[in-house]
Parts: C-alpha cells; structure tokens; sequence
C-alpha cells in the first residue's frame, strides 16, 4: 500500500515533520494550558449526551485557520486570532489527552486543487516563519490519531472539526498518505499505521510533486 | 417494458417528495416505460419535467372526494398500470382505502402498522439503539420531567413526519398547540434529540422479500435538515440479515428509507422509518444501484438488474429551470400580505387533511394530575377558603419537603451543606423549617441577610451571593459572614481591601457554553487571567471558593452535571494558575421538586474531592424544590365561553401577577367539586386570567366539564416558590 507520494513527500521536512510542539514559557504557560483543558471541560457536554469519543469541536470554531509564527507558546498560542494545524493539532492532543483519551500526534499529505495553492501561499509568505506545508498539488496537514481500541485508531482533523474517512475519494482534500506517532501498530480502516512511517491511504494516481 | 407506472409526489422544493426521483430511475431502466407523475398541487415542479409522459393533477386533500380517487386508482391498477406512491400520508391512505394488490408497490395496513410512530415495533428487530420517546397523552407532569431528564435537547414529533426542537417549556407548548392544529390530531410525541451523523437505508422489497437496499451517508444538508449531498455504498455486514428479517417479518412492499443517527461512539440510532423511497433515491441510481427499478423488476417477474456500483459513490444535488408544461400553468400568487416578500414555496397538496380520514375523530386522554398523600390531606382546606384568588399554603407537604432533603453523608471529611434560598420565599413558615432541618441560610441582598439574622441564624450561617448583594447601603453589611461570593473581579477586589472579617470569599463564575448573565467570565485567557491574579492576592489565610448557578430546571439534569463538573474543573485550573486553594464549591439552586432528590450529588461531591484536594465543603442552595409544590392558588370562574355549544375558554379571578411563572412550566390543575378536588388532564379548554394583558393565561388548554358555571372554584398547583415570591399587584385600584 506504499506509493510514489508516501515514500517521496514533496518537501524533505515533510518527511521528517514530527507533531508540532508548543513551546512553554512557565506560569503563564501553565495558565493557558489549565484555561484549555477547563474550556474543554465545558464544552464537552459528556454527561448531556454521553459521548465518549466527542472530538473538541469548539476550538474550530472559536479560532480561524490561518498562519502563525513559530515557535509558539502556549500562552501566546490561547491568545492568538489564528493558528495553523500545527497548533489545533497541538490543542486537540491536549484536550483529548485531558480526558483520558488515548490520542497521539499524525501527519497527513492531502490534495489540493492548485487554483487554491497560489492563496494559501500568499497568505503563508507573509509570515515567514510559519511551516511551509504548502506542495504543488498536495499539502501537509496536522491531526490528532486517537486509539480507540487495542489496535484500532480513528482519526481526527481538528482544524476542520471532523472525523476523517479511511476510504476517500481522490482529489481535491483527499488524503494521500498518514504517518502517526504512534506506541504500537493500529488500524485505521484497511490502513496499517505504523510509528514514523508514512503509510499511503489512497491509491490515486501520485502527484508528481 | 413498456408498462404504465403512475409516480405520485412531485413537490421538487426544498423539502422534495421522492416522486421526480423515482421517475428518472425508472426513466433510466426502462426507456420505453409509459411514465404518469401525479401530484395534488399546481405548483408541484416535478409535474413540468421532461421524465414523465403524461400527468395527473388532482385536487389538493382537502377537496379531494375520497371514493372516486380510490375507484380511480384501482382502475388504473386493475388495467396492468404500477403505482408508486412517495407521500407518507397518501401510502397510509392507499394501505387504508385499497385491498392489496400486486402492482400497488406500497405497503399495505398489515405491514405500515409496526412503523408507525413513536414507538414502532419494527425497530425492535433491528439492530439500533432507540432513543427515548414519550407520546405527549402523558401528563405535563410527566413531559417535563422527561425534558427535564433529558436536559431539553429533545424533538415534538408529529405522527407522520416533521419534528421540531424545543428547548424549555414554553416552546414546548407552543408547538405541541400548533403542531396538534396543523395535524388535527393529538398523536404527538416527544423524542429525545441524539447528537450523530444522519444516515440512511434505502430499500426496496416486495411481498415481504427484500430486492435490494443501500446505505448513504449524508455529507451535505439544507437549512431544513434535508439531503443535498451524499455518499452511497452497501449496507454494513451487519444490517443487512436483520433488515432481511425485518422485512419480511412484516410483509413490506414497495419502497423506505430507515432513517438512522450514527453517533461518535460508532452507535447507530434508529431515527424512523419512512414508507417509500427517500427523495434522493436518483442519487444511488447514478451510484449504480436502481432501487425503483429492482422493485419493479419483482413485481413484474423480470430478472433482477445489474447491482455494481460505479466509481463515483457520491452524489449532489442542483438547481435547474425547466419549461413549464402546458395545460398545467402554475398557480397565480396570493395578493401580499404583510410577511415575507415572494411566493412562499410551501407545499400546496393540504396532506395533513388525509390525517382525519386515517385517524377517527378520538378524545384526548391525556393522563390526569397526581398529588402526594401530604398535599391531598393538605388541600381538603381548600373547602374553608372564603375570598379568592387565594394562595393556599400546604404544611403538611412543606413539611414533607424538608424532611425528604437528601441526606448525604460526608465523603472523605467534605460536608455538603443546604442553605435555603430565602429569595425564593421568605415567608417565616418556610425559615422556621429551614432551621429546623439544619440548613444555612443564602440571601441576595442585606435586607435578606437581616430576614436571616431576625430568623435565628448566626452570621456564620450565612452564605451571601449576588450582583447586588451590599444593597440597600442604608443597610447594615453584617460582617463575619460564612461565605461571600463575589460577581465580579471588581467586586472581589474591592473585598479583598475591604478588612471583612467573613469566613471565605469566593466568585461565582459563568461557565463557557452556559447563557447566563452572572458571574465572572472565563472564556477569554486573558479574563481567567485577571481573575487568577485577584485571588492570588486575597489576603493570606482567607479561605476561597467558587460558585456557579445554572438551574436543573431550565437547563435539565444531564447538562446541570455538565455545569457543576465544568466548575470542579474550572476550580482546578484557578487552584492551579494563583495558588490558592480551593476549599468550597457552591452548586446554586434552580432545582426541581422531584430532581432534587435524585441529583447525583454524591457523585459530584466525591469527584470534587478527587480534583481538589484541599476542599472542605460543598454548599447547595434548594429553595423552589422544597417550597414550589407547598402552595395552592384557589381561584373562581367568572366567565365561561362557549363556542357551537361547546366549553372553549374560562375567565378566573387569578392572574399572571398572582402566578407569573404560570407560562414557564406546567401546573397542577384540580376542579373543586363539592368539597373534593378532582384533578383535570389536558384538553381543549383555555384558561384565562382577569387582568387586560394578551399574555395572562394560565393554561392553554384543560379537559374542564361542560358543566362548569361562573362560580366554580379551581386549585392550581405549584403556586409556591417564586410563584409566591415574584408576585405582584395589578389591576387591583391600588388596593393589595
């Protein structure tokens, strides 16, 4: 199940890429991670609808998608307008984890339909350094692995606030191919993940990158 | 083939019926198939495309004659013509009207009978999780517990489709009343709302043998709720022996659609069961799977079609124009009114009229009021009563509710400790049982806190909350107290310069995610910001806690756990960024009489202890739940109005200023006849207050007799609590 656009990502620091981390000052850091986790606390609604699997919907909603500056601290992370998938990756693993939740950092390499490119990179140059997750005709996407049994996972966006397909159509948005930092193997679907390996999701014809 | 097949439901609107659907898939099977669409209403758009060969348009239900459009049909079937029905009303009337026969590809009674809402028994055989629902014949009393348990996320469902949210009591009125009118029926029901993605089973079935079924995952819906968007596939391993079974257990024929929610946690909940194709069965088809053919296929004998679905397994909708056909032009538009702009889209086929002719004209039985041993023996006073209104306070029951405090034994050293609630009522009765059952006392403002101190509590038995709890300044502010929660930063920065001597200083909080317009927020880092810094600079060795209040009443007992847990872990994150400990939790009040004793507040107490491990106490604040059902409203009629004879509305000498709650939830009702009360259901009679406001009624609607006169007296319930303590004069010359 491995294709051309796992084993050869478009950028050499997507190959590398681990979960993004946000750095931490000390007590105001502190603070901004006991606010999110009680912001999850609220917003979680358990015993309302006794869901054990609900993802943190909220953190879509209430910060945009856009480019920020790493590093990133948590406290300047709580504050921000906007924050990348690094960041809501970073958010929802806490939040997940802050509930007893078994969830770990993942990779993605998702479609894109070029028409879009030219406008995420224009907003994405003006911060220079933010990660450049921006390819030709795929992306690079932060989500959250999230095991729900022995050897199972399932897989979270939160940037967009769902839960991802196994199965996928190609092409725009489709993803391409996973890497999860995982303890041991899961499955998620027909996808084996394995720690640190790309694993290819969709048998669509590789973009050449 | 070249059979006719007559396709009725062809309002292609926002909400469309399946019929145009059905159409195109036949269309696409079978080119040479003679297609008749049938619709009840000009406007139908479906009636004007290409895909049908001829059209019948008949009247709208309402003018419909019911024997002649039988004869019609069964004429047309007994010529070798198939029909194909896809409204819900109009497959229940054929079930009604026409024996079976072969070529009708619909259900017949047998098989319509165990999907019928709100509890069809064909969702037993099915592997789904079924959400709790209440046929609204139950007694308010027993709907808003319901509710209330279910934390108002729930649905009226009418009894054929159309399901609308409601979110407290009042809505729930107004819709079960609209809802009832529009239907011309009492078959509601109440379901709760599950929180899943909306999926669906398409199947298609023939004399009780399933021709072929789909499953399809909504991704797209309109503002309405329904498809535009979808993706197509087959039925999980797992459903699909039981939807065989089911099938033919019941007999099916023709088409449905299982309408399922597939919660996070991967349960599937069984939604409804709609009998004939869902609109966006021409979805599918293009997918592959041609369920209105397959079904056609059986019922004519012909060899099934091909089954494979193609590449694409997703599907959306469009919009398109199409000529208008002639000798069908679309209705004119009804002169305007003072509402929305345009033509109003609506469906003009009048179906519900079909409900009377599926439903017998039948009385409401909506089950009647009960009363506890305490407040029977209590309202035999009712007999005595000379003036009215009159509120009647009940001992026997205000005594039983105070004995009946739930008593909970400390966990781990931590106390939950009752204050009573003096603004819900004040009156020296209910501060008399207060004391006597141990309880502190919580006051809102200094006059409270005098009422309090007059009552016999120390100053050390106090717990002071509120936006405005130092007014009136004329007032002494006692000091010394055993708690003050602050309702703001600045109010808790002002007490901690302040020199008070009380036992803990706290800050009510507003919990993200809860309207309300108390407290502190938090929801902003940089307001948890501020707020940890001021309780970080309270003066050493004052003790600190937190308060929230969100009332069980309102928001119900699931989300009420959600709140009091959120402020368990909103105290942790306090604890934890000013490093302050946390030694009170305070859980406000709001509580419902019959909630109050089945809250889990063990439960929370010991999950407090687990989260904060320097807490010493954890307050409650009862009032409404110990003193709501303690009074009674005796009122006499003064009017009564009748309308082709029968009783339709009543005037009484009370009024919302007596019982301004009388809208917010459901009252006890009881009809003194002689000296007994005798309890009243639900029904078709209005009750009206005395007071000139458009808003003073007190029930919309009793099953009073037709016998009742001006002067009969009524007892309403549940007139204590705020009832009592919000009260007012009005329209009373002055006089009080």
């Amino acid at each position: 199940m491995r294709s051309g656009v796992a084993d050869t990502p478009e950028r050499e620091e997507w190959k590398q890429a681990v979960g993004s981390t946000l750095t931490h000052h000390g007590p105001c850091c502190d603070r901004a991670r006991a606010w999110l986790i009680a912001m999850g606390r609220s917003y979680d609604f358990s015993s309302t609808d006794g869901l054990a699997l609900a993802g943190p919907r909220w953190i879509t909603q209430r910060w945009a998608w856009g480019p920020i500056r790493w590093p990133v601290a948590w406290c300047e992370a709580v504050k921000a307008e906007t924050i990348d998938c690094g960041v809501f990756g970073a958010f929802a693993l806490e939040l997940f984890r802050a509930k007893g939740i078994e969830a770990y950092p993942g990779q993605l390499l998702r479609g894109c339909a070029e028409e879009r490119i030219s406008h995420w990179r224009r907003k994405w140059d003006a911060i220079p350094t933010a990660f450049n997750w921006i390819g030709t005709r795929v992306v690079y996407h932060e989500v959250s692995v999230v095991r729900t049994d022995a050897d199972q996972a399932r897989i979270y966006d939160p940037t967009e606030g769902f839960w991802l397909e196994p199965g996928t159509q190609s092409g725009h948005h489709g993803h391409l191919a996973i890497r999860a930092e995982i303890p041991v193997p899961l499955k998620w679907g027909d996808h084996e993940l394995v720690n640190g390996r790309w694993t290819a999701t969709a048998l669509a014809t590789a973009p050449s990158g | 083939m070249k059979e006719t097949v007559f396709i009725s439901g062809l309002y292609s609107g926002p909400s469309p019926s399946a019929g145009l659907g059905v159409a195109r898939s036949l269309r696409a099977a079978f080119p040479s198939a003679h297609l008749v669409g049938v619709d009840y209403w000009a406007g139908s758009s479906g009636l004007h495309h290409e895909v049908f060969d001829a059209t019948w348009l008949k009247p709208p239900w309402d003018l419909i004659e019911e024997d002649l459009y039988a004869k019609e049909v069964r004429a047309e079937l007994d010529r070798g013509a198939l029909w194909i029905p896809t409204l819900d009303l109009e497959v229940a009337w054929l079930a009604r009207t026409l024996a079976t026969h072969p070529l009708l590809l619909a259900p017949d009674e047998k098989a319509l009978a165990p999907s019928r809402k709100p509890r069809p028994s064909v969702a037993e055989l099915l592997p789904f999780e079924i959400a709790p629902s209440l046929d609204l014949s139950a007694s308010d009393e027993e709907i808003y517990a319901f509710c209330r348990a279910h934390s108002w996320r729930v649905w009226i469902k009418g009894p054929y489709h159309e399901a609308v949210a409601v979110g407290d009591w009042r809505q729930l009125e107004q819709v079960r009343t609209w809802m009832r009118e529009g239907w011309q029926t009492d078959r509601l029901s109440v379901q709760v709302h599950v929180r899943g993605y909306e999926e669906s089973i398409c199947l298609a079935a023939y004399d009780g043998r399933l021709c072929d079924a789909l499953y399809m995952r909504k991704r797209i819906t309109t503002p309405e709720g329904k498809t535009w968007a979808g993706h197509v596939g087959e039925l999980p391993a797992d459903l699909l022996g039981s939807i065989e079974a089911a099938v033919k257990a019941i007999g099916w024929t023709g088409g449905a659609e299982i309408e399922v929610l597939r919660d996070v946690d991967g349960r599937r909940w069984w939604l409804e069961w709609n009998p004939r194709f869902p609109a966006w069965v021409h979805g599918a088809t293009l997918s592959g799977r041609n369920l209105p053919a397959a079904l056609v296929r059986r019922a004519l004998g012909l060899p099934d079609g091909p089954r494979a679905f193609s590449a694409q397994a997703e599907f959306t909708r469009v919009v398109l124009e199409v000529p208008v056909r002639s000798g069908i032009p679309l209705p004119l538009p009804a002169e305007p009114e003072h509402g929305q702009l345009g033509v109003h889209g609506k469906y003009g086929a009048s179906l519900s009229a079909i409900v009377p002719m599926l439903v017998p004209d039948e009385a409401p039985s909506a089950a009647a009021p009960t009363l506890s041993p305490e407040s029977e023996a209590d309202l035999l006073a009712t007999a005595a009563v000379v003036a009215t209104p009159h509120r009647l306070f009940l001992p026997r029951t205000a005594e039983a509710a105070f004995a009946r405090m739930p008593t909970v034994a400390p966990v781990e050293g931590i106390l939950l400790r009752y204050a009573y609630s003096l603004k819900t009522s004040p009156d020296a009765e209910y501060l008399m049982l207060a004391r006597k059952a141990g309880m502190l006392a919580e006051c809102i403002s200094l006059l409270e806190v005098r009422r309090a101190l007059e009552a016999g509590w120390r100053a050390d038995e106090i717990v002071l909350n509120g936006p405005g709890k130092w007014w009136p300044p004329t007032e002494r502010a006692v000091d010394g107290l055993r708690v003050v929660f602050c309702d703001s930063v600045e109010e808790l920065e002002r007490l901690a310069v302040s020199g008070r001597t009380d036992g803990l200083w706290g800050v009510r909080l507003r919990i993200p995610g809860s309207r309300s317009r108390f407290g502190v927020p938090v929801d902003e880092p940089g307001d948890f910001e501020r707020l940890c810094a001021a309780v970080a600079n309270l003066p050493p060795g004052r003790d600190f806690g937190i308060h929230v209040h969100m009332a069980s009443t309102m928001i119900g007992v699931g989300h009420w756990r959600d709140v009091a847990e959120s402020s368990v872990a909103w105290a942790g994150a306090i604890e934890a960024a000013s490093g302050r400990r946390v030694r009170a939790i305070d859980l406000g009040g709001g509580y419902h009489p019959d909630d109050f004793a089945r809250l889990p507040f063990r439960e929370i107490v010991r999950f407090a202890r687990e989260k904060l491990t320097s807490l010493t106490a954890v307050y409650v604040e009862p009032g409404r739940a110990l003193t709501q059902a303690t009074m009674a409203m005796v009122t006499s009629v003064l009017d009564v109005r009748r309308q082709e004879g029968k009783l339709q509305e009543v005037v009484v000498d009370s009024c919302i200023a007596e019982l301004p709650l009388a809208a917010v939830y459901p009252h006890r009702f009881f009809h003194l006849v002689g000296e007994q009360p005798v309890p009243v259901s639900r029904g078709p009679v209005r009750v009206l207050g005395r007071i000139c406001m458009e808003d003073d009624v007190l029930s919309q609607g009793l099953d009073l007799p037709d016998t009742l006169r001006i002067g009969d007296r009524l007892v309403i319930c549940d007139a204590g609590a705020y009832e009592r303590s919000m009260s007012y004069a009005f329209g009373r010359g002055g006089y009080s």
